[in-house]
């Protein structure tokens, strides 16, 4: 994806829809599951977006695949939860729902990618 | 008509402040998170683990009404989780698995580490 002013503003704009969408549901649901929820919709997005020929450009890609599903998903939340939820929760059981989650992120982006071709 | 009034407008600037923070941090993942026109493991990396420093950074010294801005906001929109997974799922389609291991293994690692960094001088009592 090229770099411009365009492409810029369109990865703000996805950004700040995505980034209040995922603000709200961490406010009306659980922290943790809804952004499993979040992560895993944002990677079959991307999925979708890579073998999908109706969003084949880069105002589209910027848009809807840097911008929404990029701002909508985030790591440092599934980071910073994880130590929270260990700090409390001594068990594997931490770990075992990280490694599930990041698992899942790959399989669906792979799965949806198949499936939309 | 709709009355709007104080408590409505605190919830319309935390959330206008959660919006232009996620979108400057989308731009700012854009811009690392390419290197010569081609998508970056380094630069996502990069942005995941910052992110998440600049989380726990909030979660132990700013407790103003701006921290939904700089956590939730511009931190989410710097990460991401869905760029993450295509990148590792597109390492391993070309056959790079050891490559693709090493960018799971280390998108979790840093951005844990870093969380924890930051937590320190709390988790010790020193703060």
């Amino acid at each position: 994806m090229k770099i411009t002013f365009k492409t810029a503003l369109l990865t703000f704009l996805g950004g700040a829809i995505g980034a209040c969408g995922r603000f709200s549901l961490d406010l009306v649901w659980d922290s943790y599951w809804s952004l499993i929820v979040i992560n895993l919709l944002g990677a079959a997005l991307l999925g979708y977006l890579a073998s999908s020929s109706r969003f084949d450009s880069d105002a589209w890609r910027a848009l809807l695949g840097t911008g929404f599903a990029g701002g909508f998903t985030s790591m440092s939340a599934v980071a910073y939860l994880f130590v929270q939820t260990s700090l409390v929760d001594a068990t594997v059981w931490p770990s075992v729902l990280l490694a599930l989650h990041m698992v899942a992120g790959v399989a669906i982006y792979v799965a949806v990618k198949k499936v939309s071709r | 008509m709709i009355e709007i009034n104080e408590e409505t407008m605190n919830a319309l600037m935390v959330f206008a402040g959660v919006a232009v923070g996620g979108g400057l941090g989308s731009v700012l993942r854009m811009l690392v998170g390419q290197w010569r026109g081609k998508s970056s493991t380094v630069g996502i990396l990069l942005a995941n683990t910052f992110a998440s420093a600049i989380v726990a950074y909030v979660v132990v010294w700013d407790h103003d009404w701006h921290w939904a801005a700089i956590s939730a906001g511009f931190a989410g929109g710097l990460s991401t989780f869905s760029t993450w997974a295509a990148q590792t799922a597109e390492l391993w389609a070309a056959d790079k698995r050891t490559d693709a291991i090493n960018n799971a293994l280390l998108n979790l690692l840093l951005p844990v580490f870093a969380v924890v960094a930051v937590l320190l001088p709390r988790l010790f009592g020193a703060l």
